[in-house]
């Protein structure tokens, strides 16, 4: 859009033109000033492309990258040690800091340094408890949950191992307790006749004397 | 109305502090006026039950024996159908229990049970012969006055042969399933055996629910009549009972034991006497054991003394319901004792066997 004026000036340096396009894109560029450094820094990238030149740059644009950088920097570092203690959210951080600035800087703000700083400490408290309980809910839910079903199932299993290994260790004792039992029941059911026999004779032998 | 405005009035002009503690007083009257209330109520049941009570007194002594009496009546000449459930330790069974008398050409006493949930053995009794009915299986029949299932023998015989070991209590009246029961304890004397509780039927004189309680008063395995349905006569279902076939029991010289007198009971608990003692294999481990049964007409329990297991920590006691498994180590030879009695006195027996 805005470059499409220039693409001439790059077929131009990249060889693409005929005489025609040649002569009128040359002077198109000689008319503004902006065409000029457009074909300077066009032919400067196309040398460097091509290691035909080594990239000789002016100090100012470093000093213009390096004053940024500065400039990010000191606003990181002034964030950090007003704010860091009170939140984790960059939002909150760059708001709070934000609010305490003007806080500060205002009128009111200077005349009642005592309130600011109390509240400053407030708003601390504040945001902190408000987030602590954020934080801990975000951890306390999985943990609720699992805490209960990790301790329900690690007991079964371990019980159900224990009575699983348990017969396997002492399967003859199981299986006489077990043929025992049965013998037992089996006994009591075909004894009646035979008991009823012996109480009556009981009965008789009690009688006697 | 003047009383209470006034007190109104003084209520609002005290303060606050004073205001509570009227109320707490107030509430302390009431609670203690609704207690009496309670109280008053129990009463009254006892003053009806007297009154129940005493048109039964004036025609017979009314003691335990004659409500056990009446049981056994009961049992061998009423017409009812019943459902029946028993809760062992965390086993809970069911059971369909139909009794009947069918007088046609010969008195048949009629009797079958059988459980309520899966194929399990079903028996069916004509007067003295009871026979089992298994799926897959032949049925067999032996002979028994009584299906050994979930009513001691004894309420089919006479009682007071347990008045050895045992000493009968006529409790109060409770209420079982809607109609009205009479509680009797048959209570050991030595505590060596489980107390039973009986709850009758005043109606019916059947049982309603039936319990082996302990010393401490805690009712551990207990069978429960969840209906009763009972009848004039003998109903259809009765009398198909009892046209069944059933197979004849094999006669006492086949069923002979050898007896085994090898071992010496030191310590048997009073009231029990020995019913059978034989050798035989036990039929799961084909193990052989000499055997003694002993009864007090109420509860049994088996003594078996076998050959030693390499493993297993002695003494070995196990529960369920009513019923202990007690295994130990004895000079050379393993001793069990299963039975319906606390593990207590199973031990006991168990560690009173010797060789002769």
């Amino acid at each position: 859009m805005t470059n499409k004026h220039l693409e001439s000036i790059s077929a131009l340096l990249d060889d693409e033109v005929n005489q025609s396009e040649l002569d009128s894109t040359l002077q198109q560029t000689v008319d503004t000033t902006e065409n000029v450094e457009a074909f300077s820094r066009y032919s400067l990238i196309g040398d460097v492309l091509r290691n035909e030149q080594l990239l000789e740059t002016n100090g100012s644009f470093a000093a213009g990258i390096q004053a940024a950088i500065a400039n990010v920097e000191q606003e990181v570092v002034t964030e950090d040690s007003s704010v860091v203690d009170i939140s984790s959210h960059v939002n909150w951080r760059s708001k709070v800091a934000s609010k305490l600035k003007q806080f500060s800087q205002s009128s009111t703000g200077r005349n009642s340094a005592q309130f600011a700083i109390a509240a400053s400490v407030a708003l601390v408290t504040i945001v902190g408890v408000s987030n602590i309980p954020q934080t801990n809910s975000q951890y306390n839910a999985p943990v609720a949950q699992t805490t209960p079903l990790v301790s329900g199932v690690a007991p079964v299993s371990l019980a159900s191992d224990g009575v699983k290994n348990r017969p396997s260790a002492n399967q003859m004792t199981q299986t006489r307790i077990n043929a025992l039992i049965a013998d037992h029941q089996q006994q009591l059911k075909a004894v009646d006749d035979k008991k009823e026999a012996i109480d009556t004779n009981e009965d008789k032998k009690v009688i006697e004397p | 109305m003047n009383c209470y405005f006034s007190d109104f009035k003084r209520l609002i002009s005290l303060k606050t502090f004073n205001c509570l503690k009227l109320v707490l007083f107030v509430s302390l009257l009431s609670s203690h006026v609704n207690a009496s209330t309670l109280n008053d109520v129990p009463n009254e049941k006892d003053n009806v039950e007297l009154t129940d009570k005493t048109p039964i007194t004036s025609t017979e002594k009314v003691n335990a024996e004659f409500w056990l009496a009446k049981l056994k009546t009961a049992l061998t000449e009423s017409n009812f159908q019943a459902g029946i459930v028993t809760m062992k330790a965390d086993k809970t069974t069911t059971y369909n229990w139909v009794h009947g008398v069918v007088d046609d050409e010969e008195k048949v006493e009629v009797e079958s049970i059988s459980p309520l949930i899966g194929g399990g053995i079903s028996n069916l009794r004509h007067n003295k012969v009871v026979t089992f009915i298994e799926p897959n299986k032949e049925p067999y029949s032996i002979q028994s006055d009584s299906i050994r299932r979930f009513i001691p023998p004894i309420f089919y015989q006479d009682s007071s042969q347990l008045t050895d070991s045992y000493q009968f209590v006529l409790v109060s009246k409770n209420q079982i399933g809607g109609r009205s029961a009479q509680l009797i304890r048959i209570e050991s004397i030595d505590d060596t055996t489980y107390n039973y509780w009986v709850w009758i039927d005043v109606q019916s004189a059947l049982p309603l629910r039936l319990a082996f309680v302990n010393e401490k008063s805690e009712v551990i395995e207990q069978v429960l009549m969840t209906h009763l349905s009972l009848f004039t006569g003998p109903t259809e279902e009765i009398i198909k009972l009892s046209q069944h076939n059933l197979p004849e029991p094999p006669s006492a010289l086949i069923a002979t034991h050898q007896e085994t007198n090898n071992w010496n009971m030191s310590w048997i608990p009073n009231g029990f006497s020995l019913i059978k003692s034989d050798r035989h294999h036990l039929s799961i481990t084909r193990e052989v054991s000499d055997y003694y049964l002993f009864s007090d007409g109420l509860v049994e329990f088996s003594v078996y003394v076998q050959r030693q297991l390499e493993s297993f920590n002695s003494p070995l006691v196990l529960q369920e319901g009513a019923m202990s498994f007690v295994m130990v180590r004895s000079d050379g030879f393993d001793v069990t004792v299963v039975g319906s009695i606390p593990p207590e006195t199973a031990h006991k027996i168990a560690i009173s066997v010797k060789s002769i």
